[in-house]
């Protein structure tokens, strides 16, 4: 669906357009989104128009927030660093708002519709009235009675028919709303995740450098491995937020379930209280899936450690497995589903169980119905992201103390999948080339540059692409190599790399991003980039990628 | 003069409306005679989607509620049709309207008239007039307006989707209740008009003895649900009435039909939808289907041998025979640009009452009368 995207900035980020003058018949025709520096000018003039357009109003902020400002018309308040993926967060918007005035249009014709056929009716129960001519009168109403009868039975099953439609539908939009829900806030988590990121890397580059400068012996060397190790600790955390968004790469190969299950319960009775019970059903010839091991152990545990939480005073915890196939009136009735071979891993506890409010939020990151200090609110939404990653579908049933059941449906595998490879280390080189770095993060330049010089390199900066190009147009015979940061404000890593390649089909650019996903590695490969990186990297990992782009393509 | 057709069944009032606009702004029109489904009331925002797109915001919008619409392509129960018309100047078109039509039929349309007749600078020669069908007397209506102008007035009476609550004119950027509205055209253009329904008078004729307004108490020394028993052999339901509408005849020999909305089984008087004075002769008429639908062809008949090119067509058809005919409605149209031998744009709706006159056979016209189940039809070109 295509949807007005306006901007009344000059500077309008990626995907919207311009216009100096919105005009009533821009917005009040279609679900539009518009973004804007002055929200109270736009109220002024049109604030009387609010309960007749539908659509978003997106405006710079400092923190995130979403207001309602009539049944179809809200205004998203979003922070800089989330222009990037403003397109992307602002579609979810603007296919909820259509599909909610598609509603309200359709609602409103069925009432129209109803209140002709209820005229249409009293007008033909009229024929009932005369009672003069009795022969007449008795053959009419046995001709409209039959009618009637004929076309109330017809009704009735409409109305039953209708009403299992409505409660489908119902059903389906809000479990689409959730969906929907949940896709925004993983784009918003992997936003923030990428953010994050950066900021790791800077302070990792650092912890590198000093090390380096550092003998064995010295004193400050337990400081620095301190800082490091809370690094790795935030690092992780920024890992779960990515695997929830699904922008975490999962190493996928041919996997038994029972057998990671078996191997997980070894693990689980070692650590879990004595008085709860693990107990298994494992089907027999249970079809293979294509999962990454690590992950799956994560939802093991992940859910152990809730399922020990709400059982404090002892329970059984059951895993269990079998084959399903998912046909297509399930999939009618589940969002997101595609019909096919699913293993089913149900996980079960017998604890205290959840509220309505509890089970609707569950997996939204950092929502914990724990004490504070006792759960990180990631857990689930790791689980989440994971099954996701894997285009599974999970649901959870649970009531006040009746326990909780979450089931997991895994595609089966259906041919073998090649198993992940490790890549051996390569010896770390330095040269005496020239490299552009590319970043708005000011700390990342810096530490890019600190490495790279300290290998012989020689460097340039810039902050944003417009500015790349501008030191490429200049110097582009004497730039051997660019390092260019994807996630930028103003043209963006990707078109920078477009404009890049049209001033220089031969140019050299590593792309280097904190969305650590396969598919921006290929789609930047794709377009003509020599490599990708993740943020953050190491000293070895940039040191090796650069010397291997230089002496590829040398 | 171009003139152009356009209907929509959008329920949102403001996007029908800029759909309309949207079709009709190529024309550039000067008037837009516009026929919305009464579920749109209170039209703000039909009229602020029609001007948000029109460049002209001088256009005129004169129309009036029905029971749906004729359009062109389309007759439809829920939304709303338009004829847009652009004469480039030669058409001086004037506007008026007044309520009050409950209190005084006659005086609200009279002063109404003599508005329009104030404010244009050239003789009225058509005058195309709508009035709230559910408070006003139709005959009345006529009279006032005929009191006035000596052109033609063609039009029709509103409702409102058979909820017989109530009928907007409008006008003026508003839809106005228990009102009569007029346009009316002078200067350089041509004009053609005629009224016919296909129905049928059958038995003998009964002068009527005793009425007042539209109740018909006695015609010839018995109630009126005798008379039309006798005429019928046998009585209809009172439902099937709208099926046997009377033919009330005027002094050359014409007739107007009224038709039935009630009666009273104890009295046995009979309410129709149209004011019946003493002394008229009536007959009981009586229809087929397609008796129904030749009643377009024989309106068209009267349209033979026209000097001008006729560029749009205004339409008011009765609700009533939209109800009848149910889903062979649509022949109506098809069968004008049948007989027509091509489309041209078209415009109208379904009436509580049409207004026009006759076409004399030497292309003069009746007086404009006040009809039950008609179908009326207006050719207008350079």
């Amino acid at each position: 669906m295509e949807y007005p995207l306006l901007s009344t900035v000059k500077n309008a980020p990626p995907g919207f357009k311009f216009q100096g003058e919105i005009k009533p018949k821009d917005i009040r025709r279609r679900v539009f989104a518009l973004f804007t520096d002055n929200i109270t000018d736009f109220e002024r003039q049109y604030g009387h128009l609010f309960e007749k357009i539908a659509g978003v109003i997106i405006t710079l902020e400092r923190e995130i927030f979403f207001r309602n400002k009539s049944p179809g018309f809200f205004h998203l308040g979003i922070p800089e660093y989330f222009m990037s993926d403003l397109h992307e967060i602002v579609y979810l918007y603007l296919c909820l708002v259509d599909s909610l005035q598609f509603e309200k249009n359709e609602n409103k014709k069925h009432s129209i519709e109803l209140e002709r056929a209820r005229a249409d009716y009293y007008a033909l129960s009229d024929y009932f009235s005369v009672l003069d001519n009795k022969i007449r009168l008795e053959q009419l109403v046995a001709e409209r009675t039959a009618e009637l009868r004929a076309a109330n039975e017809k009704l009735q099953r409409e109305i039953v028919e209708r009403k299992k439609a409505e409660e489908d539908k119902a059903r389906l939009e809000s479990e689409l709303r959730h969906a929907q829900k949940m896709q925004a806030i993983g784009t918003l988590a992997g936003g923030i995740a990428h953010h994050f990121n950066n900021l790791l890397h800077a302070i990792s580059g650092y912890i590198q450098l000093l090390s380096l400068k550092k003998k064995p012996e010295d004193p400050d060397r337990k400081y620095l491995d301190q800082i490091d190790h809370s690094v790795q600790r935030a690092a992780q955390l920024v890992k779960q937020l990515l695997t929830f968004s699904r922008k975490m790469e999962s190493a996928k190969r041919l996997i038994d379930l029972n057998k990671e299950i078996k191997r997980s319960r070894d693990l689980l009775e070692r650590t879990i209280p004595k008085m709860i019970n693990i107990d298994l059903e494992l089907a027999e010839d249970l079809r293979p899936i294509s999962a990454d091991a690590t992950q799956l152990d994560q939802i093991i545990l992940n859910l152990a450690s809730n399922a020990c939480d709400a059982m404090p005073e002892g329970g059984h915890f059951l895993l269990k497995t079998e084959n399903i196939d998912l046909d297509e009136e399930y999939c009618r009735h589940h969002v997101e589903v595609k019909p096919g071979s699913y293993v089913l891993f149900s996980i079960s506890d017998t604890g205290s169980g959840m509220d309505q409010y509890t089970l609707d939020h569950i997996f939204e990151p950092y929502f914990t119905a724990k004490e504070i200090g006792k759960g990180t609110g990631l857990g689930l939404a790791t689980v989440f992201g994971i099954v996701k990653n894997h285009g599974g579908h999970l649901t959870c049933d649970s009531k006040v103390g009746q326990g909780t059941t979450f089931r997991i449906y895994l595609p089966a595998a259906t041919n073998a999948t090649k198993m992940s490879k490790e890549i051996p280390k390569a010896e770390v080189r330095g040269g005496n080339e020239t490299i552009l770095l590319v970043d708005d993060e000011a700390s990342i330049l810096e530490i890019g540059q600190a490495i790279l010089k300290q290998f012989g390199y020689r460097t340039l900066t810039a902050q944003h692409g417009e500015e790349a190009l501008e030191i490429y147009r200049d110097a582009k015979e004497d730039i051997d190599l660019i390092i260019l940061d994807l996630g930028m404000p103003g043209m963006g890593g990707r078109r920078c790399l477009g404009e890049l390649l049209k001033i220089d089909p031969n140019v050299k650019v590593i792309i280097a991003s904190g969305y650590s996903a396969e598919a921006h590695a290929r789609d930047t490969l794709e377009m003509g980039a020599v490599g990708f990186i993740n943020k953050p990297y190491s000293l070895r990992d940039i040191l090796k990628k650069v010397r291997k782009a230089l002496d590829e393509s040398a | 003069m171009k003139c152009k057709s356009v209907s929509s069944e959008n329920v949102d009032p403001y996007n029908a409306g800029s759909e309309i606009a949207d079709s009709l702004e190529e024309i550039k029109p000067e008037v837009i005679l516009l026929f919305p489904s009464v579920h749109y009331a209170d039209f703000t925002d039909l009229y602020d989607g029609i001007f948000d797109v029109l460049e002209n915001p001088d256009t005129i919008i004169f129309g009036a509620t029905g029971d749906g619409f004729y359009e062109t392509n389309r007759v439809g129960s829920r939304g709303v049709a338009a004829l847009g018309i652009n004469s480039f100047g030669k058409i001086k078109w004037t506007v008026a309207t007044r309520t009050g039509l409950g209190e005084d039929s006659f005086q609200a349309s009279r002063e109404c008239a003599q508005e329009i007749l104030d404010k244009a600078e050239e003789p009225v020669r058509l005058a195309i007039l709508f009035s709230d069908g559910l408070t006003g007397d139709g005959v009345k209506v006529i009279e006032g307006a005929d009191n006035v102008i000596a052109g033609t007035i063609v039009g029709g009476t509103a409702g409102d989707d058979r909820k017989f609550e109530r009928g907007y004119v409008l006008a003026n950027r508003k839809g106005i209740r228990d009102a009569v509205g007029i346009l009316g055209l002078s200067g350089d253009f041509s004009f053609a008009t005629n009224s016919a329904s296909g129905w049928k008078p059958t038995g003998v004729a009964g002068v009527v003895e005793e009425a007042s307004d539209n109740i018909i108490r006695q015609i010839e020394g018995m109630s009126t649900i005798d008379f039309v028993k006798e005429q019928l052999v046998t009585l209809p339901a009172e439902a099937e009435m709208g099926l046997f509408p009377l033919a009330a005849y005027d002094s050359e020999g014409r007739f107007q039909l009224r038709a039935s909305m009630s009666w009273d089984r104890s009295t046995g008087e009979l309410t129709v939808a149209g004011r019946v004075e003493k002394g008229t002769p009536v007959r009981v008429c009586t229809a087929s289907i397609e008796d129904i639908l030749s009643g377009v062809k024989i309106s068209l008949d009267g349209l033979k041998n026209l000097d001008f090119e006729a560029t749009g067509a205004l339409v008011i058809s009765c609700a009533a025979r939209k109800w009848i005919l149910g889903s062979k409605v649509k022949e109506e149209t098809e069968r004008l640009f049948s007989a027509l031998g091509h489309k041209i744009p078209l415009a109208g709706y379904p009436s509580f009452g049409e207004i026009g006159p006759f076409r004399n056979p030497d292309n003069t016209y009746t007086d404009s009368f006040f009809h039950n189940e008609t179908y009326i039809l207006l050719f207008i070109g350079p």
